[in-house]
């Protein structure tokens, strides 16, 4: 992708003082490209993982074609980082079609050191095992770096003003490596003390899909959208992970995953709107079937089979869904509009394989059934500068499970049943001025009715209280905008402990459990925009708590209790220097003062000057720093130093 | 059909090809633009907006996309006075929702479940799309730099908690203008619920599509149980650091010293489940998510 990016960008440049576009057609044609040197301090591989792969190389700031022609619009718009992570979209339009190119690359990287100093328990690690436990130090040097591409191609044609027909078909494409898990500590089953350090995994996974989507409006006030798509998945995964001692590494396991999924869609929507009423039905069906061929299969490390997992017989998992909906608005005044509505929902999915145990086949089988009712009723209130609205919504779903593997039998019926309600409110205050809230409640039962279980692990039954609301403000006096946001969600468990005895003995009952699980999110802006530049601001508090009760019989276990806390700042300036000259300016900081305990800085000065009338320089220093207490060797400082133009034409 | 498209080697030799299919005549072509809307004749700048725009082949039709919004354009045309016509002014000052249906007037097929959104009768067409992009601006819908964004400037304006998730250490590359709020959001209010939230993560994610033999009950259902999607303090953006989020529904009261395996060696020292149940989207041969364990 790198190449292309670089072809594309000269042949942009050397076509570019070549075209002879009038400056009024041609109004708003950017090209910006630049190169960025990078300069990392310590851990360069979490600063990768940090920033989408981010290194030195040549990037694409900004492209952005629009032409408008006799017979067609075109518009090239992309985007590409250092890191290979970008878009290109190409769209070409006439007077009754449309089509295009969609394409996006996303990069990222894992570190391979990627492991604490400190247990969340608080153990160092170095006093329980070999300093050396990184990935690296198992397997080798290994870039686990993981990309994805994407390209889809469209085509739309409308047949007159409502009525339209879009075809899409695309492929998407994974492949690299990424570390799975951060490890722990651990007691291997054969005895062994054991720490669990970061793992490897390798990816190839390949989709396919061709999709079409009509939206018509076949009378007056009948309006019908089909959709329907068919799509593959192919997925191999192979897994490296390491097993250290008290002194060195005691092993490494090498396994492979692979499947591959089928799967459509067909939905259809429809409406009758009419000033006085609407009424609103659509009905959706998809099938799904996996044939999940070498899964689990034993692998040396290079990756050749030793052991399959599955069986030769194999078998598949086929999973089917129907979905329907029924609704009617009701306008009975112009300020007063009440709706109901009603959905159901059937997921059936069978699962037959037969599993490698040393060398015998053992039956695995799986047959879930979940069916889902529900209904919403609404009232909504719109009376000049105040709106409302109230909405109840009741949800009955059970599941029949039956699941087994060798010694393994679970059949259970789950029943799940929520109930919710939620009030909407906002008010323009002021010409300048709009406050909103909404409030909301939630009650949900879960309970679960054991047939059978060997060696299972069902959940059992619990009750959950949530309640939820937010609150925002927003503030415009001439260049001036503030806001502020604040929501919360605060739900109360009381929890019958699971049934995970091996053999189920429906006389054991042990205690109930009451326990919550809290969010509280608050931000707020300020921009202020004045003759010569303008600021923006922004501050966060986020905090999520875990309030779990304390094990009886677990010393030192740990993690359960859990606040994570911490705020987030950001500034950005733009101020005009001189003729033609301008500079911008972004600071960030992000703080977690609770049980990670870590800092990130984000900061970037960039100045722009005016060349000609339609060259521009540029350059911008960037500068992260991030610091962590938990695991110091992740710690990285770096700086980057970027330089480029921007043409227009 | 795999082996003809989806070879990684030939992926960016299908996109370079493509490119260059639709760049060339896109570099050897010289146009105009040639509005035919009865409308252009006074109002050229509006109108030939329109026509670089997502709408210009209605606009190309002649009047009657205008009168859309405007009214019946006829009595204007003849007479070419302003108050025969529901000119700026009067539409500045019509209600939201009455100008929301000009436009559904075209798209209600677009917004069939529109009632299910949160936006449903609040958030105007207009609050995003705004006069600007209709009459004097080429919509692009796309991030523009990482300085402008487009969609993210629009929706942040409201969703400001959203904003600062998206300045967590770990996040989505919304914030360096790679990825787009509408990349995931059907703003449009598609409906669907959980499924649809999951079927926009698979778009990007399909190694953890399945369905698997042994679902995990909340990964099948919808990511962001575990996940939280705009950013997080956590890697691969976790909701928690350690065990809290799993026991919210896997408690009990004696946990660790009960089940098949006990537990309360493997956790005391602060492992988290995930290090040994990681297959926790599903799996096809441990009904315990743990493929370690089978080793």
């Amino acid at each position: 992708m790198k190449k292309i990016l670089i072809v594309f960008v000269i042949v942009c440049m050397a076509l570019a003082p070549h075209l002879t576009w009038s400056s009024e057609e041609t109004e708003g044609n950017t090209i910006a490209v630049g190169v960025q040197g990078i300069f990392p301090d310590d851990d360069s591989n979490k600063f990768q993982e940090d920033n989408q792969a981010g290194r030195p190389g040549v990037f694409l700031e900004e492209l952005e074609f629009q032409r408008a022609g006799q017979k067609v619009n075109v518009g090239l718009t992309g985007r590409f980082t250092t890191g290979r992570s970008g878009w290109l979209d190409l769209k070409v339009q006439g007077d009754k079609w449309a089509t295009g190119i969609i394409t996006r690359v996303f990069n990222t990287w894992y570190d391979t050191s990627f492991a604490p100093d400190i247990l969340p328990s608080g153990t160092r690690v170095d006093e329980l095992y070999p300093e050396d436990t990184g990935l690296d130090d198992a397997i080798g040097e290994s870039e686990p770096r993981f990309e994805r591409k994407m390209a889809e191609l469209f085509l739309t044609y409308r047949f007159s003003l409502a009525n339209r027909i879009t075809l899409r078909a695309g492929v998407y494409d994974g492949y690299g490596e990424r570390v799975p898990s951060i490890g722990g500590f651990s007691i291997s089953d054969v005895g062994s003390p054991a720490f669990y350090t970061a793992g490897l995994e390798k990816i190839e996974s390949q989709s396919t899909w061709i999709s079409v989507d009509g939206k018509f409006k076949t009378a007056k006030h009948l309006n019908i959208n089909i959709y329907g798509e068919l799509r593959d998945d192919d997925t191999e995964n192979q897994f490296f992970m390491p097993a250290f001692g008290t002194a060195s590494l005691l092993d490494i396991n090498y396994w492979k995953d692979a499947q591959e999924t089928t799967s459509g869609l067909l939905a259809v929507n429809t409406s009758w709107d009419t000033d006085g009423y609407s009424i609103k039905g659509g009905a959706s069906f998809s099938k799904a079937g996996t044939d999940p061929d070498n899964s689990d299969s034993r692998v040396d490390e290079t990756g050749a089979l030793l052991q399959q997992g599955l069986a030769t017989r194999g078998g598949d998992i086929d999973s089917e869904s129907f979905g329907g909906a029924l609704g009617g608005i009701l306008r009975i005044r112009p300020w007063l509009t009440a709706s109901l509505s009603f959905d159901l929902m059937n997921l059936d999915q069978n699962g037959d394989l037969g599993l490698f145990n040393g060398n015998t086949v053992v039956p695995e089988k799986s047959n879930v059934d979940t069916n889902r009712v529900g209904g919403t009723g609404e009232i909504r209130i719109i009376r000049g500068v105040f709106w409302s609205r109230l909405q109840l919504r009741v949800v009955h779903e059970q599941t029949d499970r039956d699941e087994s593997l060798d010694t393994f039998l679970q059949k259970t019926t789950e029943t799940d049943d929520r109930v919710s309600v939620r009030l909407d409110a906002s008010y323009r205050a002021t010409r300048r001025g709009e406050v909103a809230g909404w409030i909301g409640y939630e009650n949900r039962t879960f309970e679960v009715d054991v047939d059978e279980l060997v060696n299972g692990y069902a959940l059992d039954e619990w009750q959950s209280d949530t309640f939820h609301g937010g609150l925002s403000y927003l503030y415009t006096r001439d260049a001036i905008r503030a806001g502020l946001n604040a929501n919360f969600k605060a739900t109360s468990f009381d929890a019958e402990p699971p049934v995970a005895y091996p053999l189920f003995d429906p006389s054991i009952s042990l205690d109930s459990e009451d326990y919550d699980v809290n969010l509280l999110r608050i931000a707020g802006t300020l921009i202020w925009a004045f003759e010569r530049g303008s600021i923006c601001a922004e501050l966060g508090w986020l905090r999520d708590d875990f309030s779990m009760p304390t094990p009886d019989d677990s010393d030192g276990y740990a993690l359960t209790d859990e606040t994570i806390d911490g705020v987030v700042f950001a500034f950005d300036g733009q101020l005009g220097l001189w003729q033609g000259a301008e500079a911008t300016g972004h600071f960030e900081i992000v703080n977690d003062s609770s049980d990670l305990d870590n800092t990130l800085i984000r900061t970037y000065l960039e100045l722009q000057q005016l060349i000609r009338k339609d060259l521009t320089l540029f350059g911008r220093l960037s500068y992260w720093d991030y610091n962590d207490d938990q695991a110091g060797a992740d710690e990285y400082s770096t700086t980057a130093i970027s330089i480029g133009i921007k043409i227009k034409f | 059909m795999k082996d003809i498209f989806i070879r990684r080697a030939r992926l960016p030799s299908i996109i370079m090809g493509t490119l260059l299919f639709f760049v060339c005549p896109f570099f050897l072509w010289k146009g105009s633009v040639l509005a035919k809307s009865p409308c252009s004749e006074c109002h050229s700048e509006q109108v030939e907006a329109l026509m670089k725009g997502p709408h210009r082949g209605v606009v190309a039709e002649g009047a009657s996309f205008c009168e859309a919004c405007h009214g019946d354009a006829a009595r204007h045309l003849e007479s070419n006075e302003a108050q025969d016509i529901r000119g700026g002014a009067a539409l500045s000052k019509t209600p939201l929702d009455a100008r929301d249906k000009m436009c559904l007037n075209c798209h209600a097929s677009d917004f069939q479940h529109e009632e299910l959104s949160p936006h449903s009768g609040k958030v105007s067409c207009w609050d995003c799309h705004r006069d600007a992009a209709l009459h004097f601006e080429v919509e692009t819908h796309r991030t523009k730099t990482a300085k402008d964004h487009t969609t993210w400037r629009l929706c942040t304006e409201c969703h400001k908690t959203v904003s600062a998730q998206f300045r967590l250490q770990y996040r989505h590359p919304v914030e360096e203008g790679i990825m787009d709020c509408t990349d995931c959001h059907d703003i449009h209010g598609k409906g669907g619920g959980e499924d649809a939230m999951r079927a926009a993560c698979i778009k990007c994610h399909p190694e953890q599509r399945g369905p698997y033999l042994f679902e995990h009950p909340p990964a099948a259902k919808g990511c962001t149980t575990c996940h939280r999607p705009h950013g997080s303090w956590n890697r691969t953006l976790l909701a928690s650091n350690g065990n809290g989020m799993c026991l919210t529904c896997h408690l009990q009261s004696n946990f660790p010293g009960v089940g098949r395996i006990p537990h309360n060696f493997k956790l005391n020292a602060g492992a988290r489940c995930w290090d040994c149940h990681s297959q926790v989207h599903g799996s096809n041969t441990t009904p315990d998510f743990n493929p370690r364990g089978r080793r």
